[in-house]
């Protein structure tokens, strides 16, 4: 959707998008726990997919483990859609969340 | 990692593939987890999932072509390098898919610790159970072997 406004100090119009805003901000890169999935197994798909070491591997693991969830990679739409697709292929729970953070 | 090579107990496994067959005509239609789509992608929904669903499928028939005519002779099962990620990801997703039904009247609690009264369970959910933990002891297997 494209909203034109323009603005009393700038002869030139605000183009508002909704898909550039998508595209633009930051999301986050979520994996929910579940109840199936091996603790070792996690840790290597982590590995596979982000290139963690297994200190960090293991961090998010166990933060998966005992919070329930772990941010596992922030930044722009594409590439966050691309890790939640892959991990979903390795059947993890993993969700896109908008980064709220400043 | 190098190739894998293991001997099962070919009158215990041999039931357990039978019991998952279900499972992986049902994992041919729908992923193992729902995807997490927002509302407003779900006209992407649909691609997203059928690409899902063709790794899924993918990656399960090369898992039960580990149990090939060698192995319903001998009961050996040889595990190559270049098939252990898709062979992970089929046990993963056929487990997840057992939960949901054969194991489904079990808690998470009793699942995790493997503490299990088997003389408490339906014929269902023994041979449910023994293939999550067959399929749960291969993962391991190639983990293990993997030496990331």
């Amino acid at each position: 959707m494209i909203a034109p406004r323009a603005r009393a100090e700038s002869p030139l119009p605000e183009i508002e998008s909704e898909t550039a805003r998508k595209l633009a901000d930051r999301w986050r890169v979520v994996v929910l726990n579940d109840p199936v999935n091996l603790m070792s197994y996690v840790v290597l798909v982590f590995r596979r997919v982000f290139g963690f070491d297994e200190v960090r591997a293991r961090k998010h693991m166990l933060e998966v483990h005992e919070r329930g969830r772990s941010i596992l990679w922030t930044g722009g739409r594409e590439q966050a859609e691309a890790y939640v697709y892959t991990l979903q292929q390795w059947h993890l729970s993993a969700v896109l969340e908008p980064d709220e953070s400043d | 990692m190098n190739r894998i090579e293991v001997t099962l107990n070919l009158s215990v496994v041999a039931p357990l593939l039978d019991f998952i067959q279900p499972i992986l005509r049902t994992l041919e239609a729908e992923t193992a987890f729902g995807p997490g789509m927002e509302e407003a992608d779900r006209e992407l929904e649909h691609v997203w999932r059928e690409g899902l669903i063709h790794t899924q499928v993918d990656d399960c028939a090369k898992l039960m072509a580990l149990f090939d005519a060698e192995f319903f002779e001998s009961g050996r099962v040889v595990l190559e390098p270049e098939h252990a990620d898709a062979i992970l990801r089929a046990a993963a997703a056929i487990r997840l898919k057992l939960r949901e039904t054969a194991l489904k009247d079990m808690s998470d609690a009793t699942l995790e610790a493997g503490d299990v009264e088997l003389s408490d369970l339906s014929e269902e959910e023994r041979t449910g159970f023994a293939a999550y933990l067959f399929l749960a002891t291969l993962q391991e297997i190639i983990i293990q072997h993997m030496g990331l």
